[in-house]
């Protein structure tokens, strides 16, 4: 691999902003990389050659003429195919949506990352309509794990996790509604942010259940994803659920000590239906940083099955039209669960709806005696390309709606989370979930840096 | 296992929605109706207060 790509997106920045390497090379680079690779991982479903190339040529002329070129100056990055790209058909992983007309205008993550320097490179595979662990797509093919190819990269954002972590990209963006920044994040091996809902603006993401849905960055490093999220995250008109909160910048916090945070180890149902190794990657965890508390949180179980309630429903309901009119077209993976989505009372979703708010409370409970809590991101390793089921205590389990098991639960309240990436040599990575109070990115983040160290 | 979801609720569900459902899907849907009433159950069995509202625009 070329070596300005084993550098991380600041470093990047740092070099371009300091006419050490012009960002025309660095995308030279990421595109070689990308044609080399590619054919065999399938990160991408595009790559905008030439707009990549100008970006990067625009980049260099600011720095030239002397004009701050932005904290991301440079850096490659690549979105999720269900963000909106202007003049990009947004495909969300689908074939129906192929037909529709281009995008008019970036989704709003895409313009910020533009607007601090980032050059976009392309769009990443995923899960039609988000709706998947697991990035094998009917349509356009699996996306493969970097780390044995044999194995999937997680999903929905599969693409972007396995981008991120092939050195392809250094940044990249990604959708979670239940886990699917975290889980590709933690079988590929990297850092990926799922914010406070509401946080990051979603406007121009193509929705799944837009009562859950996050947007959100991988990178291969700690100060990487708090640039990101610097720059990603703020009010923002066009989307309807982002918050009013002023920015919080975090880059400038990030290396203070965490000694004064309180930090628990998820304990009961987080202790639960996982192999082995993911807990002992907590352990290992929550030892280097002195946390010796453990802490359950009530009624996980119910918290999953409010998720997956109103995932199904919204998820049904927004498709309903083309489960209508083209359901041959469909991902087999995906159709039925949504048709049946469609078909659930609506007393079901409210009362999972209101859930939500009981689970909230309890939560929030639990955040007056504790700042950070950590868990497992998934309850195993990156499964193998076309497993169905797993041995889970002597018992075969279907494999794939239980890899989210530990992330759905936490997004369903919409608590911010970096999953924190595991990697020992000879084994497949891990990830460890650093979850915080809501409006915390601060202390998830510091601690992740702790970890990273 | 006893079936929560009856083919007649399926099929009169998919007529009031208005969405037919094709014979390819249909073991499909009538399946992962039954696995969504599972994981249900248990939810809906806890009494909810009546002060307390649906979170559809939800802030953390």
């Amino acid at each position: 691999m070329n070596e300005i790509l084993a550098l991380d997106a600041v470093a990047v920045a740092e070099a371009v902003r300091g006419k050490r390497v012009r960002a025309r090379e660095v995308m030279e680079a990421a595109l070689t990389e990308i044609a080399h690779r590619d054919d065999e991982l399938n990160c991408f479903t595009q790559v905008m050659l030439a707009e990549a190339m100008s970006a990067a040529d625009a980049v260099d002329a600011r720095v030239a003429a002397g004009e701050d070129a932005g904290p991301l100056a440079g850096v490659p990055f690549a979105a999720k195919n269900l963000l909106d790209i202007a003049g990009v058909m947004t495909l969300a992983g689908s074939k129906i949506l192929a037909d529709n007309p281009a995008a008019k205008r970036d989704a709003a993550v895409v313009e910020r990352l533009k607007r601090a320097g980032a050059c976009l490179v392309g769009a990443t595979n995923m899960d039609e309509f988000a709706y998947g662990f697991v990035t094998e797509n009917a349509h356009y093919g699996t996306t493969r794990n970097p780390h044995d190819v044999s194995r999937v990269a997680g999903g929905s954002s599969g693409g972007s996790a396995a981008a991120v972590a092939a050195g392809m990209v250094p940044l990249a963006l990604g959708s979670d509604t239940n886990g699917s920044i975290r889980v590709p994040a933690a079988f590929c091996g990297v850092y990926g942010l799922k914010a406070t809902y509401g946080r990051i603006s979603r406007a121009g993401a193509f929705l799944f259940a837009a009562s859950l849905d996050h947007v959100g960055p991988f990178a291969r490093s700690v100060r990487d994803l708090t640039v990101a999220f610097d720059v990603l995250h703020g009010p923002d008109s066009r989307d309807p659920v982002c918050s009013k909160r002023p920015v919080e910048l975090v880059t400038p916090r990030l290396e203070l000590e965490t000694d004064g945070l309180r930090i628990g180890v998820l304990g009961g149902y987080f202790r639960r239906g996982g192999q082995a190794e993911v807990f002992a990657a907590v352990d290992a965890a929550a030892r280097k940083l002195g946390a010796t508390e453990v802490v359950e949180l009530p009624n996980v179980e119910l918290a999953r099955a409010a998720a997956f309630l109103i995932t199904a429903v919204e998820g049904g309901n927004l498709h309903l039209d083309r489960l209508r009119t083209r359901p041959a077209d469909f991902d087999p993976a995906v159709v039925d669960r949504l048709m049946a989505g469609a078909l659930v009372p609506a007393s079901w979703y409210l009362h999972a709806q209101r859930f939500r708010h009981v689970f909230q409370e309890r939560v929030r409970e639990v955040f007056e005696r504790f700042d950070v809590l950590l868990a497992p991101t998934t309850p195993c390793p990156a499964i193998e390309v076309g497993q169905q089921t797993m041995e889970f205590d002597g018992k075969q389990i279907p494999a794939r709606p239980n890899l989210g098991v530990f992330t759905q639960p936490i997004s369903f309240i919409g608590l911010p989370v970096v999953s924190v990436p595991v990697i020992e040599a000879g084994k497949l990575p891990l990830g460890v979930q650093v979850i915080g109070a809501p409006y915390k990115e601060a202390d998830v983040l510091r601690v992740a840096r702790r970890l990273e160290g | 296992m006893e079936a929560r979801f009856p083919q007649e609720y399926v099929d009169a569900a998919a007529e009031l929605v208005g969405l037919p459902i094709p014979a390819a899907n249909a073991a499909g849907v009538r399946m992962n109706l039954e696995r969504i009433a599972q994981i249900a159950a248990p939810l809906l069995a806890v009494t909810i207060p009546d002060e307390v509202e649906p979170a559809q625009v939800f802030e953390p």
